[in-house]
């Protein structure tokens, strides 16, 4: 497969200007809370170097191999590889993976937590690709382990436009419905789920406390200011999904929202260093 | 470097009237660095709309407009399902009122020839011509056309510029379909950031085919711009596609109506 470097042009970190006026370029403050390295199952993307991370001006990423995304992936040794590309890279955290349909899971969860320092312990799941969802027994005894150890667990809810998925490999969606009722039973657990939008978020996740989301399929016009409008402010974190995503979509996101300076620096990375704890 | 956005809408953005929202609109654009919108439809949609829905449309962008000459630019909403009334529409708002160019959406689909009368008139005006198009994995609507429906279009068209709405929603499918058809140009705005859309664009129909647009409110602008700004592609290419080829296409009517460029 063919190596791209992740191009993030300065316009992008430092873009625009309005009515001649130059706008505040982010420093490098921002937390991205999903990134990926690896092979993506259909598309050949950019790889991620040190250089262009630098470029990206982020203070913290968090990156997550989309090798997971096979539902025959050998997780202890993604794991393992993911740790050392993320050594390469200043500022990340590995946010390993588990399939919890893979009667090894507990094998590789102790060996990715053995493998990680304390403070940078990160789970990230995709249950919709391994074919089971919230009601599967193994889902339940991890987030209760994670409440218990107070280990931040991210799920990936979607991972593409329904619209645009291919028949022959498609990347189906997970259930949200069971969502309030662990968020209510595990109020300790640090639930991150990924690539809500924005009427998910309002209509099946109201009143979830302790779940945290990321802006990757936040859209609307100020789309983030908008959803601060109806859920908690420091619940709402930065994710790009770079690079199936465009990776600058992120600063923009922030940029775009105009958020006062307190509710910007939540979002920016406060809300991201809470979660990670 | 100057940013154009060919593709937004009074829905799904904050404000009672039309002149509100288009306020509320240009306030987001200003952090974005927009210089100027195009705007279509009005604040409640119909997918096969009356032609009484039409006008009432097109009366609310006329408000916009009004409010914020300068900064908006105005596409009459027509449909294929009502000729006459869309040809009526076309004199209204764009011979005798302030619009310059033409959208239809999911009324009927485009490839069928009963539209045609629409599209002489629009050319013989200038009218930038925008088609929504796309192909959805679970099925389009019935009115809904395809990339390939306006290749048959702009076949029978060939000297008048179209714009190919979403590439196709599906890009790798959309702008495979409309590469050969010169006189097609592909709308980056209204899906999934997802990466290499501009880039194949690009290579495909060359940079002066692709137009940056947002779908805004419905999109936000940021998701949209990082298709440009995040591209692995020239400045002057993400010139080209931020405002230079729609100001080009749009320098017949602009000039002809004695507006800014
Ligand atoms: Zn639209």
């Amino acid at each position: 497969m063919k190596r791209r470097t992740l191009l993030l042009s300065s316009s992008a970190i430092a873009l625009a200007r309005v009515h001649g006026e130059e706008l505040a370029s982010p420093a490098a403050t921002l937390v991205d809370c999903q990134l990926y390295i690896g092979d993506h199952p259909r598309r050949d993307l950019p790889q991620f170097t040190p250089s262009s991370w630098a470029a990206l001006g982020l203070k913290q990423g968090w990156v997550g191999h989309f090798g997971a995304f096979s539902s025959e992936a050998n997780h202890q040794a993604l794991n393992a590889e993911l740790r050392q590309r993320c050594a390469d890279l200043p500022g990340s955290v590995a946010a390993q993976s588990l399939d919890l349909s893979q009667q090894t899971w507990r094998r590789d969860l102790e060996a990715a937590l053995a493998a990680t320092a304390r403070s940078k312990a990160l789970l990230r799941l995709c249950p919709s690709l391994h074919g089971y969802d919230w009601k599967h027994p193994a889902l339940g005894e991890l987030l209760t382990l994670c409440s218990q150890r107070s280990l931040p667990v991210q799920v990936v809810a979607k991972f593409e436009d329904a619209r645009t998925q291919r028949q022959d490999r498609p990347l189906p969606p997970l259930s949200l419905r069971e969502v309030p009722t662990i968020c209510e039973r595990l109020p300790q657990l640090r639930l991150m789920l990924l690539n809500i939008n924005a009427t998910e978020a309002q209509v099946q996740l109201r009143g979830c406390r302790n779940l945290w989301l990321d802006s990757a399929m936040i859209e609307g016009a100020a789309g983030l200011a908008g959803l601060l409008g109806h859920w908690p402010k420091d619940r709402l974190c930065l994710g790009s999904y770079a690079p199936f995503f465009y990776a600058a979509a992120l600063p923009l996101k922030l940029q775009e929202a105009g958020l006062p300076g307190l509710d910007h620096q939540a979002l920016a990375h406060q809300n991201a260093s809470a979660f990670l704890g | 470097m100057r940013i154009w956005d060919l593709h937004c809408h009074l829905s799904g953005v904050p404000g009672l009237s039309p002149e509100e929202r288009a306020g509320a609109l240009l306030r987001i654009a200003d952090r974005m660095g927009i210089e100027r919108l195009c705007l279509y439809m009005g604040m409640r949609w119909a997918k096969n709309p009356s032609p009484q829905e039409l006008r009432q449309q097109n009366d609310e962008v006329l408000r916009a407009l009004k409010a914020h000459p300068d900064r908006l630019l105005g596409f009459v909403y027509t449909s294929a399902e009502h000729i006459e009334a869309s040809l009526a529409e076309l004199e209204r708002c764009v011979a005798v009122g302030p619009m310059v160019g033409v959208k239809l959406w999911v009324a009927k689909r485009c490839h069928d020839p009963k539209i045609d009368p629409l599209i002489h008139r629009a050319a013989d005006l200038k009218a930038l011509i925008f088609q929504h198009t796309w192909i959805k994995t679970g099925g389009n609507e019935p009115g809904e056309s395809t990339p390939a429906d306006l290749v048959a279009l702009a076949k029978r068209f060939p000297a008048v510029p179209m714009i190919c709405g979403h590439s196709g929603g599906n890009w790798e499918l959309g702008l495979q379909a409309i590469k050969d058809q010169p006189n097609l140009h592909a709308d980056l705005a209204g899906s999934d950031p997802t990466w290499g859309i501009t880039e194949t664009a690009c290579r495909l129909l060359g940079p002066g085919r692709v137009l940056y647009g947002s779908d805004c409110g419905g999109r936000s602008f940021a998701s949209q711009l990082a298709k440009v700004h995040g591209a692995d592609l020239s400045n002057a290419d993400k010139e080209l596609i931020l405002s230079g080829n729609l100001r080009r296409l749009l320098s017949p009517i602009l000039r002809a109506k004695g507006m800014a460029l």
